[in-house]
């Protein structure tokens, strides 16, 4: 019962900040790095003709134009929503995992679109992939529960969770470049990154929502971050760095299966 | 490729000014040394592992002085042109110069090249601004937007040395010199035709209307960082195709 609490109270504070972004830039050029070491070179080679860029130079593009017209509209696609009895919220299909299978059947079709909207879509899913993994990026329908702050401190002075776990992948690894970061997380198995590629984006959302309700007993409101013992600051690594796989192979696995001849 | 970071380690480690941060500098050498002849490579990596005291000076604001035609002017000694020059005189004519020398050209060409290549250096007569910082208003979204509110203050040289980094965390120097040849790649060799005074023309050309546009306490926001990253990078890409160009002829 006190860990259903905890969890509430947790799940509610996300009200308030529907505005912020998920993974930081580091994360999403992890992620985004971690994606490219495993297209197939027919796939990078695709990707860099529609791109005229490397794949991780848009990892944060969607952060940065979602405030700027026309993209304003994308900024619902960085989430996926929750509804009332705790379910993944698919009606409006204005949510991440709505765009993302879209955007993949769209893209099944690319050698009969224009080049401008292959690349705009490859855009879209190179952020949005791993966004929706973010465990604070799930969020929950305003007004159906009290809004009450979630935040946690750092040196006595709070800040919100979500900022904190956008940041987890670089917590604690000073200077660690995107490089060794792929180089240290993606160590899983071929088994287990098949695993992890199965489903679709609905499926994948669910998952995401089922991990995210991991973050609140790790970080309970209040927490003071710059105190985290090893074994908590362990299972934030734990966490942040699964989802990072997760959404850089299931990233991967939309490409790959765009691109496939 | 161990080799290469440590000679790019040991000319970055006598960098205290840049063009640009550290990570993106490098990332013009590392384009530089791609387009390097062999002959070339193995001179630079003698005169840059000379073991000599040499302790880099940067000048603050050092600036490419153009007329108001755009033609370089070289107006004084601390004139970026004429400190290019001078370098490429000593490592071309290596044999009447000392180890110190040398390698004294050496960081100065690595530092100077980049620095060439940044806008905010770009000096022109007749535009006042354009011969000292200035500063102005950086908001994060455009009028009208929530965003719009949260502002500050940026001077137009960080705007154009440490502002284009901020999105591409954890990138290290080899992923911006892979990224930058992918996307200017085709345009090497457009790039890297003329010489330094044509070069100095063409940044003119690329500043003024800059220059024009943005005044001291104008208000700049995301949008424009975003539309000007191609420039900031096509300048990169400009100093290490052109620091190749350079390196080549003198090093022979």
């Amino acid at each position: 019962m006190k860990k259903l609490t905890i969890l509430i109270v947790a799940l509610v504070s996300l009200f308030g900040i529907q505005s912020a972004k998920a993974w930081n830039g580091f994360g999403h050029s992890c992620a985004a790095y971690i994606a490219e070491q495993h297209l197939t070179p027919e796939a990078k080679a695709k990707c860099e003709h529609y791109l005229q860029h490397s794949f991780v130079f848009y990892a944060s593009w969607m952060d940065q134009w979602r405030y700027i017209k026309p993209y304003e509209e994308t900024s619902s696609w960085h989430v996926i929503y929750v509804d009332e009895d705790w379910k993944l919220d698919t009606s409006k299909q204005k949510y991440a995992e709505y765009q993302t299978e879209r955007i993949w059947k769209e893209l099944k079709d690319y050698k009969n679109l224009p080049d401008s909207l292959v690349r705009q879509n490859l855009i879209y899913l190179i952020h949005m992939v791993p966004d929706y993994h973010c465990p604070v990026h799930t969020f929950f329908r305003k007004g159906t529960h009290t809004e009450r702050k979630y935040s946690l401190l750092t040196k006595g002075k709070k800040f919100s969770l979500h900022t904190f776990w956008d940041a987890s992948p670089g917590f604690k690894r000073k200077n660690w470049t995107m490089q060794r970061y792929c180089k240290e997380v993606d160590v899983i198995s071929p088994k287990l990154a098949k695993k992890y590629q199965k489903g679709t984006p609905i499926k994948w959302a669910n998952d995401a929502l089922k991990q995210a309700h991991r973050v609140y007993p790790i970080t309970p409101a209040n927490t003071e971050t710059t105190k985290l013992s090893k074994e908590q600051t362990a299972q934030i690594h734990k966490l942040t760095d699964e989802m990072i796989l997760k959404g850089a192979y299931r990233l991967a696995h939309i490409i790959n299966d765009v691109f496939k001849e | 490729m161990k080799r290469l970071f440590l000679i790019v380690a040991l000319i970055a480690s006598v960098f205290t000014a840049q063009a640009w941060t550290k990570i993106v500098n490098g990332a013009s050498h590392l384009i530089a040394r791609k387009y390097m002849t062999q002959q070339a490579i193995a001179e630079y990596d003698r005169i840059a592992s000379l073991k000599v005291e040499y302790k880099w000076t940067p000048i603050k604001n050092d600036k490419v002085a153009l007329d108001a035609n755009l033609q370089a002017v070289a107006a004084d000694e601390k004139d970026i042109v004429v400190r290019i020059e001078k370098a490429l005189d000593v490592l071309r004519n290596r044999k009447n110069h000392s180890e110190l020398e040398q390698y004294g050209a050496l960081v100065t060409l690595q530092n100077l090249v980049p620095n060439f290549h940044n806008v905010a250096r770009i000096s022109i007569e007749g535009i006042d601004h354009s011969q000292q910082d200035f500063e102005f208003t950086w908001t994060a979204g455009k009028e009208g937007s929530k965003k719009y509110e949260k502002r500050g203050t940026l001077t137009w040289s960080r705007f154009w040395t440490n502002n284009f980094c901020f999105w591409h965390q954890g990138w290290d120097s080899e992923y911006y010199a892979y990224d930058i040849d992918l996307r200017f790649g085709k345009q090497r060799e457009q790039m890297q035709q003329g010489d330094l005074r044509t070069w100095a023309h063409e940044m003119g050309e690329m500043a003024k209307p800059l220059y024009e546009k943005w005044q001291p306490g104008c208000t700049m926001n995301n949008e424009h960082r975003l539309i000007y990253e191609d420039i900031h990078l096509s300048n990169v890409a400009r100093a290490g195709y052109r620091l190749a160009v350079l390196l080549n002829d003198v090093l022979k």
